[in-house]
């Protein structure tokens, strides 16, 4: 059986105390297969980013454990939770979060040179990265020379680079028109057929529905997962 | 009443209570829709809206050509993908039909006994109104789902919370397939995504309606019920 490539244990987060107590998540297990992408969807407030941001070791859960890759995010130091968000995990925001003063080629090839990775290997699986998101002409170019939905393609290749393998993706389309979003998710889709996996929080269920699996969230648990079917009738008579 | 292209697929485990199974067939390719229950409009645009539309369809194609019925079947066909497939009865049938209203008029037979049909002044102003109309779907004030939430809202059978859920579960299954459906469309079939294209934004419509439904629920008071003085049962989730 495949092993996951993220894991959620009873996974939960507390803010506050007393009667200022709130509980953004409670208990909820969730795990992620290569190849798999899972969506969050859910009302604002449901614990949605809570979520995507303890998957991503960018916050601590007050109980339970994230697991990336095998490794406990509970045992780990803080450089070694810095390399998880380095090496692990690719993030892509509403906003793309590019650095403007570096090509599209060096957003994605930068983490890897962080990690120790020789800038001529970095570049070479940047541009391969970039290949998979068909900017592949684009390697040179500074970000306020692409478009919107451009810029998240590379924000998404900067996310599955190299050793990365885990997208999680927070309202990746909430600044895109429809036509480009919809190119964004059929990209996202994908690399996730491709072997990547994906975790994608959208309050949209157009979008959501791009996923193998939706998770609904409703005040910080698991209120109901859909399962797409695994073979939708008209496959098997594509010629 | 046959519906030519559109199957009607009853007791295929209704995973919601009496829902329509259709068959969509286009082509090669077939989606097996349940159009939900509560789309009691669906029925007349999908079930007697097929049959009213070959009256519709023919003379439309009449207005551009004169025709006999084997040819002016199989251009409605592929006027439709082939998401429609026509009985030839029921072309003559209609046909006949047409000619009665005076809305088209038929000639002598030719020499292989084909006849021929053309469209008159009034089945050219029956074309333009009919384009010029709305499709009607007003169909939808009395509906299952609807119903179901505010007998669970009266009776306490269930939870209205949990109908929702238990819809919402169903119709993102749905939205998902008809997604995976389209990301498998390589190639442009217009007829084809066009059909998709509606059942996915009538399942979004759906979802965001129970999203406005569960709003409204939770601004209410309490689920008190006002039929009797039974309470909600005590397995319910009740959240204030």
């Amino acid at each position: 059986m495949t092993e996951p490539i993220l894991s959620m244990r009873r996974l939960g987060k507390t803010h506050g105390v007393g009667a200022q107590r709130v509980d953004a998540l409670v208990s909820v297990d969730l795990d992620l297969l290569p190849g798999e992408l899972v969506a969050i969807t859910g009302r604002s407030g449901s614990g949605k980013t809570t979520l995507l941001n303890m998957a991503g070791a960018l916050d601590e859960p007050t109980t339970g454990e994230v697991i990336v890759d095998g490794q406990n995010l509970a045992t780990l130091s803080k450089q070694e939770l810095a390399r998880v968000r380095r090496v692990s995990v690719g993030y892509v925001f509403q906003q793309f979060n590019l650095l403007p003063s570096l090509t599209a080629a060096e957003n994605i090839s930068l983490p890897l040179e962080l990690d120790g990775m020789k800038p001529a290997l970095a570049r070479e699986l940047a541009e391969k990265s970039l290949d998979e998101v068909e900017l592949g002409g684009m390697a040179d170019r500074y970000p306020d020379q692409l478009s919107g939905g451009e810029q998240q393609r590379v924000a998404i290749a900067r996310g599955l680079v190299g050793p990365r393998s885990v997208l999680l993706a927070d309202e990746p389309t909430g600044a895109l028109d429809e036509a480009t979003s919809e190119s964004i998710l059929k990209l996202i889709r994908s690399r996730c057929d491709a072997g990547a996996a994906a975790l994608l929080v959208t309050h949209e269920p157009a979008y959501a529905a791009w996923a193998d699996r939706v998770v609904r969230l409703r005040d910080g648990r698991v209120e109901g997962i859909s399962v797409r079917s695994k073979t939708p009738s008209s496959t098997a008579d594509l010629s | 009443m046959s519906v030519p292209s559109c199957e009607l697929l009853r007791g295929l485990e209704p995973v919601i209570s009496a829902p329509i199974w259709v068959r969509v067939v286009v082509g090669k390719k077939s989606l097996d829709a349940h159009i939900l229950s509560m789309y009691y409009w669906y029925i007349p645009s999908m079930y007697g809206g097929f049959v009213v539309g070959i009256k519709e369809g023919l003379l439309c194609l009449l207005v551009k050509n004169e025709g006999h019925g084997y040819q002016l079947k199989q251009d409605l066909e592929s006027a439709t993908s082939d998401t429609w497939q026509l009985n030839i009865g029921q072309v003559y049938t209609t046909l006949q039909r047409l000619e009665r209203d005076g809305l088209a008029t038929s000639h002598s037979p030719d020499a292989d006994g084909r006849v021929t049909y053309s469209v008159t002044d009034h089945g050219r102003a029956a074309a333009r109104d009919w384009m010029a109309q709305p499709v009607d779907l007003a169909a939808a004030g009395r509906d299952e789902i609807s119903l179901k939430l505010l007998m669970a809202l009266v009776s306490g059978v269930e939870h209205p919370r949990r109908v929702i859920e238990v819809q919402r579960g169903s119709i993102m299954g749905l939205l998902q397939d008809y997604t995976a459906l389209k990301s498998d469309n390589a190639h442009d079939d217009f007829a084809w995504l066009l059909y998709l294209d509606r059942l996915i934004f009538s399942a979004e419509a759906e979802l965001r309606w129970l999203e406005r439904v569960e709003s409204r629920l939770d601004d209410l008071p309490a689920f008190s019920p006002t039929v009797g003085e039974k309470q909600p049962a005590e397995s319910m989730e009740v959240t204030p």
